[in-house]
């Protein structure tokens, strides 16, 4: 199910109550989402698509798995979908814990369908971008994951700003070594310039520390 | 000689005296010394008596035989004068110059010497009286006149004797009362015939007629005749004459001496006078038996006093033995010293105790053995105390040093030591081992200080007291002196307060605390029946009690609150859910059709689904109608007097824990009431709670609850005595959630309010003029009451 592109997104809802579930869906997909409705948690972890670009809308309360519980095993298994929660309980403190998780919102029933349809954009969006950072993370690891432990250090020492000096002073190497190292770190990871070391540095989420 | 009998010792002290036990069964043979004594002493006297007596009778014989000797010796002189005298005339009648004158006066001379001869004469042969001489004394005998015959028997025959034997003779006694009348001629007479030879030729006698009487009176000297009873007797044993007319008794003591010359059986009897007893008469004797009685006298005292003597030994001798057993199996040392401190004295318990025997100890000055050295320091201290009588009356505690060594802890006790008249001779010790005794009271003080240090630190108040009145305290912890005093005072109130019961919860007005008290009766030391009281402090635990009790009440309020607030929440919720779907159905049609290209068929089903759930809603709604039916009120007919007793039973809890009373005015015919009973009792409960909360700290406590007839309502009227509730609060009093309590929610006159109204009533309040507030409320009475009764006022 990777055919989104006519569609503004995938859109995940996830509620017991069958008439709210199919007149959601009936909502978002007047508005040309792709809508793909669960009755359960469970099911919903069955069926989706790790790979999308999409917004889940959990109910909170469900019986069974939870929408909090299930934005913890999203986020246990890395499927970092934005996530709208339906709130019908003035649930103040879950707010403050879902947000602080990861990338949420709120919404009340009945649903303002302007407020809806905005708040999914927004979050399609940032799914993509995510997406998008996600790539490129992974990229910069798998790059970065080819250098030796010693080139490591050496790359963790150019993107803190050190000079060649200061780096074989630090390590106790030559100036040479360090300029070889240098030449093969930027083979590997396919950069040109520093500019673009430090790129794929950054998107890499950081050098694991040796 | 004696005042008092001597003690005897009691059988208890016999049983000491090993020697009075061993006499016991010996015969007393010393019982029987004395009266053999006295009796051989009385012997003794009785044969000297005897012996004296005797003595004397010998003497006095040997005097009698002498003296009557020599009488019979000088009467024998005398008749040999006489014979001579007469021999001689005799010789000189022969011859021629002797003539009768001669004879004659030769006589008379011879018979004035002789005065117991009576007449002399001279006799031919034919026993003719040729010559008569009369003696010239008084008793001059005429009988033989001249020329008479001689006659008489006796007087013949001497003649005729003294003829043949040519010799002088003495006729045997003879009488002849023939003579000068009246009274004694001197008879019985005796002759002395004496023969006259002329040329051998008898030619006659001389006759001297010898008046024996005179004779003896003539000899007998008056010192013998007042000794003796002297008596010239015949061989027959007459008496011829006496010196004396009384008789001679038969057991005197008597010795003849027959008179030489005078015919055979002629004797000198004497017997002596009754004279007065030897003994009396002896002065030695009196002496002697002076003496002797004297001794005799000593020896009965003397007998007397040792029989006391040996008694009062008895008595000593069991008494001292007593004693001695006494002080020897006293389990107390003894120990005497006297002014120098010199020990005098040990019994074996202290040798015992100490180790050091008597020698060791008696005789010694201080420092004495048994003073630890490291300790003479002290003991010389406590010594010279007791020189100075300053012993203290419970003793002093020291340590003792026996033989071997070892240490022991001793209590002695000092005492001073007086003589019977009061001199004080030293001083006496009493020594006990106090090892055990204070090991075991060092245990019980510890076991004291235990238990003390766990009652002063108790947080409850302990207090017993005893009396009738419950006013003496025996016994009270830090605690009931800190908070009551040293006094019953405390006790009695929260005693008071628990009435009958014996424990409780007691409100103290005084310390405005409330007490748990616990209380039981207890036998004390002394065998009285006291109670004992402890009070614990709970005013923290009702304050959390109450809080708890408030947390709990608003709880349940919360949880009805939270459950209609759930049931709303919950409610909303279902509602929410179709409402919610009807939405999405019709703002999703409407973006379709906006959005062209949507047909009827497109939007349908998104209809008919909305449709559907307003349906749905319908149900939720037509069930909180029902909900609501079922919870409605329902009035019927109730006694005002149930709801009253109810909602008081209810706050009477709060009130008295607090200290505060309900009082219930009651008219006694109230008709019944047209009201839903439980919403009235929980409305009354409502505004008693308010009005205990209200009271708090309020002088006066008691509640009013009055109820009356106006009319046909009843009017109810909850008076209370506390702060009131000022004007401007009053009118905000009924607004939902308004609380002049910090923590109430201010549910409860709003929903009274709406309570009362809902019974057509109105509810009211006023400030109480006795301070305090009054909350108003009338009741509609059942309807059937209200027509028929008369309103009473």
């Amino acid at each position: 199910m990777t055919d989104n592109t006519e569609t503004l997104g995938v859109v995940y809802v996830v509620d017991d109550d069958d008439a709210v579930r199919d007149s959601l869906q009936w909502l978002l997909e007047a508005s040309r989402y792709r809508v793909f409705g669960f009755e359960s948690a469970e099911k919903f972890l069955a069926g989706y698509d790790p790979a999308a670009i999409a917004v889940a809308i959990l109910d909170v309360r469900m019986p069974g798995m939870s929408g909090l519980e299930l934005q913890e095993e999203l986020i246990a298994r890395k499927a970092s979908f934005p996530i709208i929660f339906i709130t019908g309980h003035g649930d103040v403190p879950m707010a403050v814990s879902t947000m602080k998780k990861g990338a949420v919102d709120f919404i009340e029933k009945p649903f303002d369908e302007v407020a809806l349809k905005a708040l999914v954009d927004r979050l399609l969006v940032q799914a993509r971008e995510q997406a998008a950072s996600n790539e490129r993370q992974r990229l910069s690891e798998a790059l970065l994951a080819k250098l030796t432990p010693r080139e490591q250090q050496v790359l963790e020492r150019i993107a803190a700003g050190r000079l060649n000096k200061q780096i074989a002073d630090d390590l106790g190497i030559s100036i040479k070594t360090v300029e070889a190292h240098r030449a093969n770190i930027m083979d590997k990871v396919n950069a040109n310039t520093v500019a673009d070391l430090m790129r794929i540095v950054l998107s890499g989420g950081g050098l694991k520390q040796p | 000689m004696e005042n008092t009998a001597p003690p005897s010792p009691d059988s208890v002290l016999l049983a000491f005296d090993r020697m009075a036990r061993a006499k016991a069964r010996r015969p007393e043979l010393s019982r029987y010394a004395y009266p053999v004594a006295i009796a051989l002493l009385a012997a003794l006297l009785a044969g000297l008596a005897h012996l004296i007596v005797n003595e004397d009778r010998q003497l006095k014989r040997e005097a009698l035989n002498r003296d009557v000797d020599t009488l019979v010796q000088s009467i024998s002189l005398r008749l040999e004068t006489m014979s001579e005298a007469a021999t001689k005339f005799s010789l000189n009648i022969g011859s021629a110059d002797y003539n009768e004158r001669r004879f004659t006066s030769a006589a008379r001379e011879l018979m004035l010497q002789k005065q117991e001869l009576m007449h002399i004469a001279f006799i031919d042969a034919r026993q003719r009286v040729r010559w008569s001489v009369a003696s010239p004394g008084p008793l001059g005998d005429a009988a033989r006149p001249a020329d008479s015959e001689i006659s008489g028997e006796p007087v013949v025959a001497a003649i005729e004797h003294a003829q043949r034997s040519h010799s002088a003779f003495f006729s045997p006694p003879y009488e002849d009362v023939s003579g000068p009348a009246g009274g004694d001629n001197g008879s019985p007479f005796a002759d002395l015939v004496v023969p006259v030879f002329i040329d051998d030729r008898y030619s006659g006698a001389v006759l001297a007629r010898i008046s024996l009487p005179q004779l003896l009176r003539m000899t007998v000297n008056p010192e013998l005749a007042q000794r003796y009873r002297v008596a010239l007797v015949d061989d027959a044993g007459k008496v011829l004459a006496s010196s004396t007319l009384s008789e001679t008794p038969p057991d005197a003591l008597v010795y003849e001496v027959p008179i030489p010359l005078l015919p055979d059986g002629l004797a000198i009897q004497a017997s002596a006078f009754k004279q007065r007893s030897p003994l009396l008469g002896n002065a030695l004797a009196w002496l002697v038996g002076g003496l002797s009685l004297a001794v005799m006298i000593m020896l009965i005292a003397l007998a007397r006093r040792d029989v006391r003597q040996a008694r009062v030994e008895q008595v000593l001798r069991a008494e001292t033995a007593f004693r001695r057993a006494m002080e020897d199996s006293l389990a107390t040392g003894m120990e005497v010293i006297d002014r120098d401190a010199v020990i005098r004295h040990v019994n074996s318990a202290f040798c015992q105790m100490t180790g050091w025997s008597e020698g060791e100890l008696v005789g010694r000055a201080p420092p004495f053995p048994y003073w630890p050295p490291e300790q003479y320091a002290e003991h010389r201290e406590q010594l010279a105390a007791t020189l100075a009588g300053n012993a203290p009356p419970s003793g002093f505690e020291l340590k003792v040093l026996r033989k071997d060594g070892t240490l022991f802890d001793a209590r002695m006790y000092v005492s001073p030591l007086l003589a019977d008249d009061g001199e004080q001779l030293g001083w006496m010790s009493a020594m006990a081992d106090i090892t055990e005794p204070k090991r075991i009271s060092e245990q019980l003080a510890l076991a004291h200080e235990r238990f003390t240090t766990v009652l002063e630190s108790l947080d409850a108040a302990v207090s017993v007291v005893a009396g009738a009145d419950a006013d003496e305290l025996l016994f009270a912890n830090r605690r009931y002196r800190d908070l009551y005093g040293a006094n019953a005072g405390g006790h009695r109130r929260l005693q008071a307060g628990l009435g009958a019961s014996t424990a409780g919860e007691v409100f103290d007005g005084e310390t405005q605390r409330w007490v748990e008290v616990r209380t039981r009766a207890v036998r004390w030391v002394d065998g009285r029946d006291v109670r004992l009281q402890i009070a614990t402090d709970i005013t923290e635990r009702k304050a959390t009690e109450d809080i708890v009790r408030q947390q709990q009440e608003k709880v349940q309020l919360t949880s009805r609150l939270m459950t209609m607030g759930e049931m709303a929440s919950s409610l909303a919720h279902e509602l929410n859910q179709p409402l919610t779907a009807i939405s999405n159905y019709s703002l999703g049609s409407v973006s379709r059709i906006k959005s062209g290209g949507a047909t009827a068929n497109d939007v349908l089903p998104a209809l008919e689904k909305a449709a559907g759930q307003a349906q749905r809603a319908g149900n939720i709604i037509r069930r909180i109608r029902e909900f609501v039916k079922r919870s409605e009120p329902r009035r019927r007919a109730t006694p005002a007097a149930r709801v009253v007793e109810d909602s008081i039973s209810f706050a009477e809890i709060e009130a008295s824990k607090r200290g505060i009373a309900i009082r219930t005015h009651l008219p006694p015919a109230m008709p019944p009431l047209d009201i839903d009973p439980i919403l009235i009792e929980q409305l009354l409960l409502n505004l008693l709670k308010n009005a205990v909360e209200a009271m708090e700290g309020a002088a006066e406590r008691t509640i009013d609850l009055v109820v009356r007839r106006v009319d046909d309502m009843a009017e109810f009227s909850v008076i209370d005595r506390g702060s009131g509730i000022p004007e401007s609060q009053r009118q905000n009093l009924f607004q939902p959630f308004y609380s002049t309590k910090s923590e109430g929610m201010g549910m409860g006159l709003n929903i009274c309010r709406s309570i009362v109204e809902f019974h057509h009533g109105r509810l009211s309040v006023e400030e109480n003029p006795d301070g305090g507030s009054i909350f108003r409320f009338t009741l509609p009475l059942a309807r059937e009451q209200a027509v028929n009764e008369n309103p009473s006022a």
